[in-house]
This record gives structure tokens, C-alpha cells and sequence, in this order.
């Protein structure tokens, strides 16, 4: 752009002074014509010498605009006022009626020298025009000055434009890339101020969601992670009470002398841990190899109500708690084996929080099946984690009860499997109610 | 980064080829004054002369035995040439050429002559400032302009009704502030010294709307004395002074001005009319009772020396004006119009008297020539005029002539006829001219630069022929006719290379 505009201005330039010169020239040449005319008016030429260079230095003197003219013959100059030698710029041979001219600078001055050979009273004379040209070259050198302060200005003026507008044009891109570096370096809370509907802006916006999106996936990941570290430490510590029991009891009947009864009580225990054990690890597979796809059948859901009655008959019987059932004819898509696992674990759950002569609620409907205890309840605050692997209200109660953490885990796991939703409510000293809410029923 | 040096290289490369200066020469020679200076430097250095740089103290004009005749009438009869010439030349044969420049009028120069003139009195410097009107005088102004505005004759003090009635209204301003009597202006005495004047003329046929100059303006009992000099050396300012004393018929203005007849001034022609040097022995002028003309040229004399200025020798009296008593039975006194010329290396230089401008509109000189009038009575000097004075800067040579007479001669012969008869057939309705050359002068003359505005030059030696040029336009010349002309310059002839010298343009 620099190197355009300055080429422009130049070669402006040199059309404008070519110009003027073409001008002067032209004006030159008249004048010149005018003034040998004017020289060539004269009565008979004089025969001495001296008569002869007087008249015709009279002559030219008289003649109108005879500054600036030198006329000479031979080496002498009859007149010169310009204090320059005309001839050196010339070819000498050139005959008499022709003329040349030059623009020359001559000790700093500018000038047009126009002329030639002239023949006057039969001699041949060199006349020349020597005219200033320092007023035309002072101009155009103005004119120069003139361009290049306006070419200048203009390039300024195009570098702050271009400037700024790079600096507006990048500003948010530089805004992005940093924004890119940072959720790089980890700092998934980096957000792009928006500014504008543009593409920049879109761009923006994108960027944000991208980032938003990031950031709950690492913030699930973490948790996730956290969950998972979290469940093998406390699958860690759940098995480490019971294993520790095995071992104790297991060392104690091989180095100690017992009597039948400690031995057979340490055999119980044995029995108990490992029993434990496996339920734990039953439960533990069953968690794990769940997968995200199951086939789904439809099925009816009061048979489903009928095996999961059966399934917990005993345990029933034992507590002497009741079971009541209330099912809607219907049919919902399931894979039955699991979902009665999910109600057996949620019955259990519900005769292990009740009392004796309490009465569990089996209800299924066409949007849920709930299941009603009216035993101790669960504290508000803690409802939310009871579906944790692992996790106990009452941590001593559940042992106690056999439980190992992981069945309403479980039974979370089989909801989300079945692209059900799992909801609880529960009051303290009042009972609890769990929901399983069905998505798509026929 | 190469794309970034790119368009600087190209920028670069484009102000290199583009910018380049036209080559300077020197191809110097010498202007027209510098070759002539050199043609009489070579010649002056050709000759074995030992004298020929002596600095001479007086050498005047003197008549050759040479005596030049010719005649010569135009084709069409309207140009009559007629020589029967005497020859002057200096009296060692030797024409200096000198660098001179305009000026003279210096501090120094001014205080002399103030002290010469006002000795033991007090003079006093002019002022533009004027009294102002009195309340009475304002109220008979009011009054007077009220009666115009009221009768609708505005007019006759070129105003309309509108700028009447505010020049009213502006008296009336006046009025309340004006004095009762008259206020004397106190003058403010000089020192002689020359002030700075800074004026605007608005004339609207001022030649300059803005000068600026040195101003010596005093009046006192004896008389008065204005001296001017540009300020800057501004050449369209030219440098003069004039000082004259109160004369004796108390009229308040200078003698040269009186033509009255009331004290008995009668102006007498009567007495010879020369060019030449005054020379005691020549000094026959009949009414020389009360004052000779040599002691009138005495007068002059110790005027110029009082005031250090040495080369100036006189060369002609013009005039002179004889003062009858009442009856005419006797003279009471003569005034003695002299003029001198400066010399140079003891040379008078040519005498100018008048620049003829027949049949040519007036135009004022680039730098006038300079001239030196007294006017003297038996009291001393009258009156004194110098105008446009030089100052010679350096000799360049004592001998610098190299046309003979004869080559002079021969010029005037060609170019006499080539420039006269041009000016028979000027206008529509014939011309007649006749010369009469009475006096051929070899003597300095001074040319100035060409293409300069400064007042800088030479004095070269020319051969200046002198007589009458009468003209008439439509009937041809007469005796009597020539006889009332006055001499002056017919042609001048560069005694160096032989072009001629118009004294119009000064080159």
C-alpha cells in the first residue's frame, strides 16, 4: 500500500513537472521565434566592426525581453546576462536555424536554455534563452513537499485505522486463545465475555457451551473418580472387618486350645464373615455387570409383585412384618430377574427399617411402583447418598441387619438400566417411601 | 518478514531512480559588467605603463584641439544631424573605471551637517501632530455640517448624508473633551540625527503603499534641511537631501521656488551657459558685483570641505537669478545656480543635467542619476540639493579607455541615425527632430547591473555627446526653435567596448 501510493505521487509528480516544463518550453520556443524576428528589423548593417557590434548590441538591448538572452560570436559574448556559458550544454555542429534546449542546474539554479545558431548581418552568431526556472522548481518542490506530507498522512491515518481495527478484529480471538490455554492448563471455569452477534460472537458463545460442557464432563469425571476411589475404599474397609474376622478366627483354632464351645463359636463366625462375604461379592458382580443395554420385555407387573413376595416370605415371616400388595393390570417393558432383584432389595430394606407388627406396602400403578415402610425413616440430609455404593444411614444398625451398602446401589443401577427413575421420601420416625417411576408404560 | 521489507525495498527503490536531482553544472562565465571590468584589467595589464594606477588628486576636463563636424539629414527629411563639436577629455588623457554604490547620507554625515547649519541654534524636528480644535472652532464645524445635512448639501464636501451626520456626531464627541483656547504643540528639538520613519501611504496612486526610510527633517532660524535614505537599501527609495536657508525676502520658502516680482526678483538668462569646468580666469559673468562666480564657487567649496566631501568638483553654473532694487538702477544681490559633479580619481565624471524624454512617456529611472545643486548669494549658500548620491567602493583601473575619439565617432554617426530616425516615424503625425552637437566629453559615466534592483555599479568612461535635441511635431525645426532648447545628453558611447549607454535604463 506504502509502495503504491508513493509510486502514485510520483509519478504524478513527474507528469506535473514534465508538464510545466512542456509549458515552458513551448513559451520558450515563442519567445525565442519572436525575438529573432524582432533583431532581423534593422536599416543597412554597418561595415566597421565596431559600428556593427554596437549596433547590434543596441539592437538586442532595445528588443523586448533581452535579459534573457546571451548572443555571442565566436568566443565573445556580446551580451550575456545569465553568467553562464549556453553552448557548453549543446552540440556545437549544429547548423545555423536549428535550435536545441536543456533544462540544466547550474550552481544550484534551474534553468531552460534554448537556442542555437543565428545568422545576423551575415555572421554567425549563437543566441540563446536562458530563463530562471527556480520559480517552477521552488513550486514543484512544494508540490512534492505537499504530496508527500498528505502521503504520509494518509499512511498514518491507514496504520492507526489498521491498527485499531486489527487490534478490535483480534482482540477477541486472542481472547479465545487465551481462553483455549486455559481450560488446557485446567481452569475449566474459563469463559469468554461475549460481545456483538457476529461471528466472533457465535464463535464466543461456542466456545463458552464448549467450555461449559468440558467442565461438567471433568467436574463428573472427578466425581466419578472420587465415587470410584471412594468405592474401592470402602469396598476396602468393608472387607477388610470381615476378613479380619476370617483370619482371627482361623488363626484361633489353629494355635489355640478351645473348648467345643468357643471353637464351635468361632466356626459360626467363620461361617457368618463368609457368608457375608459372599453376599457382598454377589452383590458386587451384580453391580458391575450390569450393563447400560439390557433386552427389556413386557411383562406383567403383578407377577413381578407375586416372586418378589415369595422371594422375601421368610424374612417376612421371621420379623413378622406385613406385606401388602396393591397392582394395577398392567404390563411394563422390564427384564424381570433384575427388577425383582431392585424389589427384593427395596422390601428388604423396608423390613429391616421397620418393627415388628409393622406393615410394608407394595403398590404398582401404571407410572410407578412404590414401596411404603412406615419404620425409623431417613434424616432429609441423608437421602440423597443412601444410593451410594456402600453407603449406611446408621452404619452399625445395617451390619448388625447383615446389610452390606451396595442394595440400594443396586437397585439404582437397575432403575438407570431400565431408563427408570428411582425417587425416595422419607420422614424420620415416620417411615420412608421409594418410587420407581416408570418412563414409557403400555 | 520478507513480504514486510518487500514494499520498503520497492518504496526505496522507486525514491532512488525517481528523485534523482538534475546534474549541476559550472559552466560560469562572466556577465556583461564583470567582461568589461576584465577587457580593461587585460589592457591595463598590457601596457608598460608605470603612472597608470597613480592616484591622481585633480584631473578636469579639458578642451582637445580636436573638433568634430558632421552632418546628416534622414530620407524622409525629418532627422537632421548637425555636429560642430568641440572635444573634452581628461586633462591626462586617463579615464578611471570604478565599483561604486548608492548612498552617502550616513549618521555621521547628518550630524555634520546639522551642526554646520545650526551651530549656537536650536532646531527643531518634524512631528505630524497637529493642535486640536478648540469648542469654539468645533461648534462653527457643527453648526457648518449641520447646515448641510439640513439643506441637502452633503455633496459639496464630497459626503453623503449618512457619513455627514456621523462626522457630526464625532465633532460632538470631540467637543466634549476639546479645549477652550488654543493648545500649543510643543516642538520637539533635534539632535540631528537621522530617525526611523515607517509610513503607509494610502494613496491609490502611491508608488509604495509601505516604506520604511531614515529621515534627518529640521527647521529652525537659519533654515531647514530634510535628508532621506532608505532603511535596508530599498532601491525604490532614493536617497536625497535638501537644505535651504531662510533667504532675505522672508517669504518662508526656498529662493529656488520665488519667482515674486514684489522685492524686485527678476530672473536674467543672460549669462553663459557652460559645461565645463569654472575657471577663475573664465569668470566674466556681468553681475558679478556684489559676489563673483568664483567666490560663489568658493562658497560651495568650503561648504563640501566643512563636510569631508573632497570629490566633487563644480562643472557648470546653470542660472543666474539677479536681485534689482526697486528702480532696477542697481543690483542688490545674484544667486549663482552651480552644479557640481563627483569625481573619481580626480575625474569629473560626466555631467547629467536632464534626461531627455521627448516623444517617450515619462518613466521614472531604476536609479537616478546623481546630482549636486547650489544656489548661492553673497551670503553664502542659499540653498543645496543633492540627490541620489554614490559612494565609489574601489578603482578597478586609472586608464580604462580604449576607444579612440575617431572609433567614438564613427558609432555616434550610425547609431544616431538608427536610434532618431526610429523615433520620426513613432506616431502617426510626423515627427521632426534636429540634433545639434556642440560638445563631445570623454569622462565617466555611471551603469549599474543589469537584472539587479540594488543600486550597484561602474563607473566607465564613455564618450558623451552633448547638444540640443529639439523636436517638433509636424512642422519642421527652426533657428529659434533650437535656440530655446536647452543642452542636454544626445548619445553616450561606452569608451570600452563601444555599445551604447541609455541612460533610461542605466546600462
Amino acid at each position: 500500500m506504502l509502495a503504491a501510493i508513493t509510486l502514485c505521487c510520483m509519478l504524478l509528480l513527474r507528469f506535473v513537472r514534465d508538464q510545466r516544463r512542456a509549458d515552458v518550453l513551448e513559451q520558450a520556443q515563442a519567445d525565442y521565434s519572436a525575438f529573432t524576428a524582432q533583431l532581423r528589423i534593422g536599416i543597412n548593417i554597418p561595415e566597421e566592426p565596431l559600428v556593427q557590434r554596437s549596433y547590434l548590441i543596441y539592437l538586442f538591448k532595445s528588443t523586448q525581453n533581452d535579459r534573457e538572452f546571451t548572443l555571442r560570436l565566436g568566443d565573445d559574448y556580446l551580451i550575456n546576462n545569465s553568467g553562464i556559458a549556453p553552448e557548453q550544454f549543446f552540440d556545437t555542429s549544429t547548423e545555423p536555424g536549428k535550435t536545441q534546449h536543456r533544462f540544466s542546474t547550474v550552481n544550484g539554479n534551474h534553468f531552460l536554455i534554448f537556442g542555437g545558431p543565428v545568422y545576423l548581418f551575415n555572421e554567425p552568431y549563437d543566441m540563446y534563452l536562458v530563463r530562471d526556472m527556480n520559480t517552477l522548481n521552488d513550486a514543484l518542490r512544494t508540490l512534492t513537499i505537499r504530496c508527500a506530507l498528505i502521503t504520509g498522512g494518509i499512511l498514518l491515518l491507514f496504520l492507526i485505522l489498521t491498527y485499531l481495527f486489527a487490534f478490535f478484529l483480534t482482540k477477541p480471538i486472542e481472547a479465545l486463545t487465551n481462553g483455549a490455554r486455559g481450560i488446557a492448563s485446567g481452569q475449566y471455569d474459563t469463559r469468554i465475555a461475549v460481545k456483538g452477534k457476529d461471528e466472533v460472537g457465535v464463535l464466543a458463545k461456542s466456545f463458552n457451551a464448549m467450555a461449559e460442557a468440558i467442565q461438567k464432563s471433568i467436574d463428573e469425571l472427578t466425581e466419578q473418580n472420587l465415587r470410584k476411589q471412594a468405592f474401592i475404599n470402602d469396598l476396602s474397609h468393608e472387607l477388610k472387618t470381615p476378613v479380619t474376622s476370617l483370619v482371627l478366627n482361623s488363626e484361633t483354632l489353629e494355635t489355640r486350645r478351645m473348648d467345643e464351645t468357643d471353637r464351635q463359636r468361632a466356626v459360626h463366625r467363620i461361617y457368618e464373615q463368609a457368608k457375608w462375604i459372599e453376599r457382598l461379592s454377589q452383590k458386587l458382580m451384580q453391580l458391575v455387570l450390569l450393563q447400560d443395554e439390557i433386552k427389556l420385555n413386557l411383562s406383567p407387573l403383578r407377577s413381578l409383585f407375586v416372586d418378589a413376595e415369595e422371594t422375601v416370605r421368610d424374612s417376612l415371616d421371621l420379623t413378622g412384618i406385613t406385606l401388602t400388595i396393591q397392582c394395577d393390570d398392567i404390563q411394563i417393558p422390564m427384564e424381570t430377574d433384575l427388577m425383582r432383584s431392585a424389589l427384593v432389595n427395596l422390601i428388604e430394606n423396608a423390613i429391616k427399617a421397620s418393627k415388628q407388627g409393622d406393615s410394608i406396602e407394595l403398590i404398582g400403578t401404571k407410572q410407578e411402583i412404590a414401596i411404603r415402610d412406615h419404620g425409623c425413616g431417613i434424616p432429609q440430609s441423608e437421602i440423597e447418598r443412601i444410593t451410594e455404593p456402600f453407603y449406611m444411614v446408621d452404619r452399625s444398625r445395617s451390619k448388625k441387619l447383615g446389610g452390606s451398602g451396595l442394595g440400594l446401589a443396586l437397585v439404582q443401577r437397575i432403575v438407570e438400566v431400565h431408563h427408570f427413575t428411582l425417587s425416595i421420601e422419607s420422614e424420620p420416625g415416620v417411615g420412608s417411601s421409594f418410587f420407581i417411576r416408570f418412563s414409557d408404560v403400555k | 518478514m520478507k513480504h514486510k521489507i518487500l514494499p520498503f525495498l520497492l518504496m526505496g527503490l522507486f525514491l532512488l531512480f525517481a528523485c534523482q536531482p538534475t546534474p549541476d553544472h559550472e559552466f560560469i562565465v562572466q556577465k556583461d559588467t564583470e567582461r568589461l571590468i576584465e577587457t580593461v584589467v587585460a589592457k591595463n595589464n598590457d601596457e608598460n605603463d608605470s603612472t597608470k594606477n597613480a592616484v591622481e588628486d585633480s584631473n578636469p576636463l579639458v578642451k582637445t584641439d580636436k573638433h568634430y563636424t558632421y552632418d546628416y539629414t534622414s530620407r524622409n527629411e525629418r532627422l537632421r544631424i548637425h555636429a560642430d563639436a568641440d572635444v573634452y577629455m581628461p586633462l591626462n588623457g586617463k579615464v578611471p573605471m570604478a565599483r561604486v554604490k548608492g548612498g552617502y547620507f550616513t549618521d555621521d554625515f547628518a550630524k555634520k551637517l546639522f551642526d554646520l547649519v545650526y551651530e549656537g541654534t536650536t532646531a527643531y524636528i518634524r512631528t505630524n501632530e497637529t493642535r486640536r480644535l478648540t469648542k469654539s472652532e468645533l461648534a462653527e464645524m457643527i453648526v457648518y455640517y449641520q447646515d448641510l445635512v439640513d439643506t441637502g448639501s452633503t455633496e459639496d464636501k464630497m459626503m453623503d448624508e449618512e457619513e455627514a451626520i456621523e462626522f457630526i456626531n464625532k465633532m460632538k464627541e470631540e467637543y466634549k473633551t476639546a479645549p477652550d483656547e488654543p493648545e500649543e504643540i510643543k516642538p520637539i528639538v533635534s539632535d540631528g540625527t537621522m530617525q526611523f520613519r515607517d509610513i503607509t501611504d494610502d494613496a491609490p496612486y502611491a508608488r509604495f503603499n509601505h516604506i520604511q526610510y531614515y529621515e534627518l527633517w529640521t527647521a529652525g532660524e537659519r533654515g531647514e534641511i530634510s535628508m532621506y535614505r532608505p532603511a535596508d537599501n530599498d532601491p525604490s527609495i532614493q536617497d536625497s537631501l535638501v537644505y535651504w536657508r531662510k533667504p532675505i525676502d522672508d517669504t518662508g520658502i526656498p529662493f529656488s521656488y520665488s519667482e515674486s516680482s514684489e522685492k524686485g526678483l527678476i530672473i536674467d538668462f543672460s549669462c553663459p551657459f557652460d559645461y565645463v569646468v569654472c575657471h577663475p580666469d573664465d569668470m566674466n559673468c556681468a553681475y558679478g558685483q556684489k559676489l563673483s562666480p568664483y567666490d560663489a564657487v568658493l562658497s560651495c567649496r568650503a561648504y563640501l570641505d566643512d563636510l569631508g566631501v573632497m570629490d566633487a568638483e563644480p562643472i557648470s553654473y546653470i542660472d543666474t537669478y539677479v536681485l534689482y532694487s526697486s528702480d532696477r538702477s542697481s543690483v542688490v544681490d545674484c544667486y549663482y545656480f552651480i552644479d557640481f559633479v563627483r569625481t573619481v580619481n580626480g575625474t569629473p565624471v560626466a555631467y547629467l543635467s536632464m534626461i531627455d524624454a521627448l516623444d517617450e512617456s515619462l518613466t521614472e529611472l531604476p536609479w537616478e542619476y546623481e546630482t549636486m545643486r547650489f544656489i548661492v548669494n553673497s551670503e553664502g549658500v542659499s540653498e543645496w540639493t543633492w540627490t541620489s548620491p554614490v559612494r565609489t567602493e574601489e578603482i578597478l583601473s586609472n586608464d580604462a579607455a580604449i576607444l579612440s575619439f575617431e572609433q567614438a565617432a564613427a558609432v555616434f554617426e550610425t547609431m544616431s541615425n538608427v536610434i532618431y530616425e526610429a523615433k520620426t516615424d513613432k506616431f502617426d503625425s510626423p515627427v521632426y527632430l534636429d540634433l545639434s552637437v556642440s560638445k563631445a566629453v570623454l569622462a565617466p559615466i555611471r551603469i549599474r547591473e543589469k537584472n539587479s534592483q540594488g543600486r550597484t555599479g561602474l563607473y566607465v568612461p564613455a564618450w558623451v555627446f552633448y547638444g540640443k535635441k529639439t523636436g517638433e511635431y509636424a512642422e519642421p525645426i527652426t533657428r529659434e526653435m533650437i535656440e530655446k532648447t536647452p543642452t542636454t545628453v544626445l548619445l553616450v558611447i561606452n569608451a570600452v567596448d563601444g555599445s551604447i549607454i541609455d541612460l533610461r535604463t542605466g546600462y
